[in-house]
């Protein structure tokens, strides 16, 4: 041990052999990093020399067969598509999240938490099934004329919308728990009630995180390839007036996918790295918005104004205060005239908006006839409706795949080779190669992306000094990480599979590229949970940087670094979009004994279930398992965070 | 230590799989086939038919369309193709040859409602008129009320598919009305179809489902394996496995196999068969 090593023999306690082996590995994660950035703006060049960029960014009409490649309609869908979700998912979340952490009793708000933590993992190809399956009939019901079929441009925003509300509740009730309690304390001290110390205390004292829950809410909204190839229509055209919900929309990841399937042609290869490049874009301006808005409160809050505030004179400053209240009543009027607009004429709908803007005016003095303390009672009624939508979805969601999927479940089920009929209907037998496919994607993924990712952490944490390429380095990986999946699929499709063709190590390292940031990243962060004062302790004993590292950070961080890249796993075991075409088969005789051999997994065959006998028993089943494959995982995250809470202290 | 340890173990056990594996690899012959959505669901059973008949030979099935099928084979990525409709004459340059295995009706299917309300027979020039835009309003194909056709009425596939080139040179060749919507399968466009309240799409009659699809009659000829085969029904194509070269080997033995009397058979109640079969 320690005591047997001499120090005083050593020059520098931070050099060592390890060390190189720790850079080797990291280089070769970063060098990953790189390799794909490059590789999708090299593949882009053919399409942006051989065919005009203005034409690629404006053009109307997709046909690769006869060279057109006009990206439009699916930018335009990809936008439509987020906002959607957002207006859906960021008043329900805001405000079901300020009841969890503002109103609920501690305890509710323990249980009610991991259940919406819950619902972040589960697949999206569930959420996708989900559409299919319920909400698009429910909406073609509720609006007949409008929606001619289960798809729309609604459905999608809708179900993005509840897939983002885990990440966007979740998210803020941790910014909003950050808020120190002397804020309210004082507030409250003050006579202020409950309600008005949240609305004028927490929720501004918070902002910069809530902000960041919304954005983290529109990245994922921005990247979802499977929910938006299943229910968005994909029709490559822009809506007719924009705001038509009703109208079928192809946003650009499901265009990648979709295309993926057949393209050949370089060129048309070459469009799709360019859209894939367009979409890594969105996602960088979306991060880099999000960074200036966090910097802006921060300050706002310190300092008293925010940095395009400070600059401005003062003139101009006060006319934007002045302009803030008629602007926010102007959009309040467009925006209900235009969802107005779909179902009445012209006329009726300007009244209706004229009436909402009118009410929107009277709200402050209607609540002012209220005592504070029933405007409190009304808020908390808002909120508490919002937290029972926000959970009655994903009960739903829940209920009507157990409720069906579970009589299906049977140890043939389970054990047994698919049989299908010559419709393509399985017919008989289990979905067991799939099962056994899916877990051998996450061990295979695991061998690959944990001890890369891991050592990278450990690197980049404890040993590599501050420095403008380790800033470098930090910066891809969070690029990597906010990258959509299909956009990694995309990849591996002219490199990765070119190599090993369609199987089992293709989709093992497509989904360890995937996983790979998240892996850093938890590791990373445990790293630095560490106090500083073990790491010095364990210095002071003699021990060099390399032996405190092993036996004294890591063991201490285990707890967060295993609970990190459990969920990565759990991730992995869901994802679709990018093993889609490139590394799974729909049907395979035999039993995967080598990584060359072509894999089934559960979230691919869950697609092709669904698009051929959508409302089967075989469809239920399926998604019923794959579910609870996901929620295994997801509560052996818990359980090792629980373990590692009650062994660990310090 | 334990670190440099837990490398070297990850790495051996990741070795380990690969060289344990690749050992078995060559326990028998693989056949990987992938290709159209249309011809997926017949091969899924002569898959399965086959395997019961010899253990030696292990089986991949991915299933995306027709083109891809064809550039699978030609990069030899895949040893088998599937194509329902003719393979491109730059295809044939490249060395794929195609082997017709069976003739498939394509089926036009409109939605129950628009079924019910009186469009049960269409011709390839109405389709053709549907598809183009020239044709305006349901009522003008026999719906019993005017309800103007949408550009969410009218489904396509992927320019991949294989049923789609069919279909469109069938009906001669449409120019289409841009921003249709595509759907991505076979089994997408059932379901889309069926499920929505104005709508007309095109699969292949092996894939209908006599229970949920609405097929319409072409020149009053409803479509039927009988029909098919004497030639009254007019959208007929043909399936192809296509292989890089003439097939040899294990694949010439299953294709073979398709074509024998015994395979023909197996065509079921969906497909038409190259000859009658007794």
């Amino acid at each position: 041990m320690a005591t047997e090593r001499r120090p005083s023999k050593r020059k520098n306690v931070n050099s060592g052999s390890e060390k190189y082996l720790l850079t080797a590995v990291s280089a070769a994660a970063v060098a990953i990093v790189f390799i794909i950035i490059f590789f999708v703006i090299y593949n882009s060049i053919d399409a942006l020399t051989q065919y005009n960029l203005w034409d690629f960014l404006t053009g109307r009409i997709w046909s690769p067969s006869s060279g057109q490649f006009g990206a439009f309609p699916a930018i335009m869908g990809t936008i439509l598509v987020t906002i959607g979700a957002l207006v859906f998912a960021v008043p329900i979340g805001i405000s079901a999240a300020v009841f969890l952490s503002e109103v609920v009793p501690e305890k509710v708000r323990n249980t009610l938490k991991p259940i919406c933590e819950i619902f972040a993992g589960i697949p999206s190809i569930v959420y996708g099934f989900f559409g299919l399956i319920l909400l698009g009939p429910v909406l073609q019901s509720l609006f007949p004329g409008h929606m001619s079929a289960s798809f729309s441009w609604l459905t999608a925003s809708i179900i993005l919308g509840i897939m983002a509300l885990p990440t966007i509740i979740s998210v803020s009730d941790d910014a909003m728990r950050a808020v120190p309690r002397s804020y309210r304390e004082a507030s409250m001290a003050m006579g202020a009630t409950k309600w008005e110390t949240t609305k004028k205390i927490t929720v501004p004292a918070a902002f910069s995180g809530i902000s960041a829950a919304v954005m983290l809410g529109m990245g994922r909204a921005i990247g979802e390839t499977m929910v938006v190839m299943m229910v968005a229509g994909s029709a490559m055209r822009v809506p007719g007036p924009l705001w038509d919900v009703f109208e079928w929309i192809e946003p650009l990841t499901s265009l990648i996918a979709s295309d993926m399937k057949y393209v050949s042609d370089p060129l048309h290869y070459s469009a799709l790295f360019l859209l894939a490049l367009v979409l890594f874009a969105m996602v960088f301006l979306v991060n880099y918005v999000t960074r200036i808005i966090i910097k802006n409160t921060k300050r706002k809050f310190e300092e008293g104004e925010g940095m395009l505030e400070k600059h401005l004179p003062r003139k101009v400053k006060d006319a934007v205060n002045r302009s803030k209240r008629p602007a926010f009543l102007f959009m309040i009027f467009i925006v209900v005239w235009m969802a107005a607009s779909l179902f009445f004429s012209n006329g009726v709908s300007a009244c209706i908006a004229f009436a909402c803007t009118l009410l929107t005016v009277a709200v402050p003095y209607i609540a002012k006839l209220f005592r504070p303390i029933g405007r409190q009672k009304i808020a908390h009624c808002i909120m508490a409706v919002s937290m029972i939508i926000a959970i009655g979805f994903l009960v739903a969601i829940f209920g009507d795949i157990i409720i069906k999927g579970i009589g299906v479940l049977s140890i043939e089920f389970l054990t047994g080779y698919p049989v299908f009929d010559n419709q393509g209907n399985l017919v008989g037998g289990g979905i067991f190669p799939a099962i056994l496919g899916t877990i051998q994607l996450a061990v295979g993924t695991a061998m690959i992306a944990i001890p890369l990712g891991f050592i990278t952490g450990i690197y980049l944490s404890e040993f590599a000094r501050k420095s403008r390429f380790t800033n470098i380095i930090r910066s891809s990986i969070d690029i990597l990480n906010g990258t959509p999946s299909i956009v990694f699929g995309l990849f591996a499709a002219v490199t990765i599979v070119a190599v090993f063709n369609i199987s089992l190590i293709t989709g093992c390292i497509i989904l360890a590229i995937v996983i790979l940031p998240v892996v850093i990243k938890t590791t990373e962060e445990a790293v630095k949970a560490v106090p500083g004062e073990l790491r010095e302790a364990s210095m002071a004993m003699g021990a060099t940087k390399w032996e405190t590292t092993i036996r004294v950070i890591v063991p201490a961080a285990m707890g967060g670094i295993l609970t990190g890249i459990v969920l990565a796993l759990g991730r992995a075991a869901g994802e679709t979009a990018p093993i889609l075409y490139a590394a799974t088969v729909v049907w395979r005789n035999y039993m995967v004994v080598s990584p060359f051999d072509a894999n089934m997994a559960l979230p691919v065959l869950l697609f092709s279930l669904s698009s051929t006998q959508l409302g089967s028993d075989a469809t239920y089943g399926t998604a019923l398992v794959l579910m609870i494959l996901v929620l295994v995982v997801f509560s052996a995250a818990s359980y090792i965070r629980y373990y590692y809470s009650k062994k660990v202290r310090w | 230590m334990i670190m440099a340890f837990a490398v070297v173990g990850m790495l051996c056990l990741g070795g380990g799989f690969l060289v344990g594996s690749s050992m078995s690899d060559d326990r028998s012959q693989t056949l990987n086939i992938a290709g159209s959505s249309s011809v997926g669901p017949l091969m899924t059973t002569y898959v399965q038919e086959y395997s019961k008949l010899t253990d030696s030979v292990k089986f991949n099935l991915s299933v995306t369309d027709s083109t891809d099928g064809v550039n699978k084979v030609l990069s030899g990525a895949a040893d088998i193709g599937m194509s329902s409709s003719k393979i491109s004459d730059a295809a044939v340059a490249a060395g794929a040859v195609a082997t017709e295995i069976c003739k498939d009706a394509i089926v036009v299917v409109v939605s129950p409602k628009l079924f019910d309300g009186g469009v049960t027979n269409l011709t390839p020039a109405q389709m053709k008129g549907i598809y183009e835009g020239t044709i305006t309003n349901w009522q003008d194909v026999g719906f019993n009320a005017s309800v103007p056709i949408a550009n969410t009425h009218v489904f396509i596939r992927e320019e991949g598919s294989g049923t789609r080139d069919a279909f469109e040179s069938l009906i001669g060749k449409p120019t289409l009305i841009s921003g249709l919507s595509t759907q991505n399968s076979t089994g997408l466009m059932r379901s889309a179809v069926s499920s929505a309240e104005y709508a007309i799409g095109y699969i292949s009659l092996g894939s209908l489902n006599t229970a949920t699809d609405k097929a319409v009659s072409v020149n009053g000829v409803p479509p039927s394996i009988a029909n098919a085969m004497n030639g009254t029904y007019e959208l007929v194509r043909s399936f192809y496995l296509v292989t890089k070269g003439a097939p040899t080997g294990t694949a010439a033995l299953f294709i073979d196999w398709i074509l024998s009397p015994t395979g023909q058979k197996h065509l079921g109640s969906s497909f038409v068969p190259l000859y009658a079969v007794p």
